[in-house]
């Protein structure tokens, strides 16, 4: 355990010396807790590895073309881009407002009665 | 070029948003419209633009729905439609957090309600005869 | 960039960690597993190309979230159980709170092993008893701060908040954190 400076003796505790024994205490896990543990880490290694091929995909193209040169194209790209974000956030609300419809309707097509749940 | 661009942005924009606003009466529903909100026909075009949206949204999943569903769908449009935007929203959040909760909890709040239900008939019955009036139409 | 072995070998260091941390959060096993999955995933996902570097950070920064997350559906739930117990005021939806009965569970469950002492681990028990009685953003920084040895900037930015508070947190934790072992007889640490 490491000694104190004299913050700490004012206080009565070291930080270090609690995360000392936190660690201890990992090392201390049940056999079924650490092979979760490990059963959990290779699930999210499986899903690093389904994803790769995408992002080679990616980084493997040049960008260079797709970069605008004079003007005329600069405000095209400019132009394509504001549609792309306008109908974008459309769509988003649209789809939003969808499924608030499709919610409203489950609500009042459930078994469960409409007051269970307003107040 | 640019000009075209130009023009078909701009109506990109007029389409876009012709989507959102627009307030619509009775007559100008589709059928299937009209069957999915048909307990709201009276009060229909005395409804705020931003309700009828929504409800038109709801009532575009009507056709999916089981005949059994359908009754309770028309069942309580009046009464849905006569909330405040609050308890609308409140309401969805509970019924979000219910989906949420495990399938068996589900089931067994279900069959507290059902419980809860049948004591009420019961007893609303049990006070109908006392009183002389005949069973409800509605079950 | 990282590869695959970079990743595994971060995991592996920081999970145990990581599921005290959620168990003194949630104080529940079950779930503080479920956080420390969601969180390795969401690691993976999204950030698994991201330089080894800057795992840690990310991590903390999901890890945190993840188990706010948790606090805010629990929350929803509680009001939800509430909501029916006073619709049906007869029937048992007490035993909804999965946190009632296993809220001892962490200061017992340590085994001890040989080399060990009673005494230390008696202490590990008490300082358990004490983090899960700390306020979340207290707790948060201490661990942040001391456990996964993060400096003031780091543990700002993961738990997204200023370094001024980080520090309030932590002197705030530490001083909790020394007045709860006195009180239960450890006077210095």
């Amino acid at each position: 355990m490491s000694t104190n400076t004299t913050d700490n003796n004012r206080r009565g505790i070291n930080p270090e010396a609690v995360a000392n024994l936190l660690t201890r205490a990992t090392q201390q896990l049940d056999s079924e807790t650490v092979t979760a543990l490990q059963r959990a880490r290779d699930v999210a290694l499986e899903r690093q590895l389904q994803k790769k091929p995408v992002l080679v995909l990616h980084t493997g193209h040049g960008v260079r073309g797709l970069i605008p040169h004079s003007t005329h194209q600069w405000v095209a790209a400019a132009i394509l881009l504001v549609t792309i974000l306008f109908s974008g956030v459309n769509y988003w609300q649209h789809t939003q407002e969808h499924e608030l419809g499709h919610l409203d309707a489950e609500i009042l097509a459930d078994d469960l009665p409409l007051e269970v749940f307003v107040d | 070029m640019r000009t075209t661009i130009i023009a078909v942005f701009l109506l990109l924009c007029v389409t876009g948003s012709s989507a959102i606003a627009a307030e619509k009466s009775w007559h100008s529903l589709t059928p299937v419209q009209q069957e999915a909100l048909a307990p709201l026909s009276q009060q229909w075009d005395k409804l705020p633009e931003l309700e009828q949206h929504d409800l038109l949204n709801t009532a575009s999943r009507f056709p999916h729905l089981t005949p059994e569903q359908k009754l309770r769908f028309h069942s309580r449009l009046e009464t849905w439609s006569k909330l405040t935007p609050t308890q609308r929203k409140a309401a969805r959040e509970k019924y979000r957090a219910f989906k949420n909760v495990p399938t068996e909890k589900q089931e067994q709040v279900k069959q507290m309600v059902k419980q809860e239900q049948a004591r009420r008939e019961q007893t609303m019955k049990a006070q109908q005869a006392a009183d002389g009036i005949p069973e409800s139409v509605r079950k | 960039m990282s590869n695959p072995t970079e990743l595994s070998n971060f995991l592996s260091s920081v999970e145990r960690r990581a599921y005290k941390q959620a168990l003194y959060a949630v104080r529940n096993e079950h779930s503080a597993l479920d956080i420390v999955q969601d969180a390795m995933i969401k690691l993976a996902g999204k950030y698994g190309d991201k330089p080894a570097a800057e795992f840690p950070l990310l991590f903390q920064r999901i890890l945190q979230n993840t188990i706010r997350d948790y606090h805010r559906r629990q929350k929803v739930r509680n009001a939800w159980s509430t909501l029916f117990s006073s619709l049906m005021p007869q029937h048992e939806t007490e035993d909804y709170d999965p946190l009632e009965n296993l809220k001892d569970d962490d200061n017992q469950s340590v085994p001890a092993t040989p080399e060990a002492s009673m005494q230390q681990q008696q202490i590990i028990a008490l300082i358990e008893q004490g983090l899960t009685r700390l306020s979340s953003r207290q707790r948060e920084a201490f661990l942040l701060r001391y456990w996964e040895g993060m400096d003031t900037a780091e543990t700002a930015a993961a738990m997204g908040c200023t370094e001024g508070s980080v520090k309030v947190h932590c002197s705030r934790a530490t001083q909790a954190l020394a007045e709860f072992l006195k009180a239960k007889g450890v006077d210095k640490l």
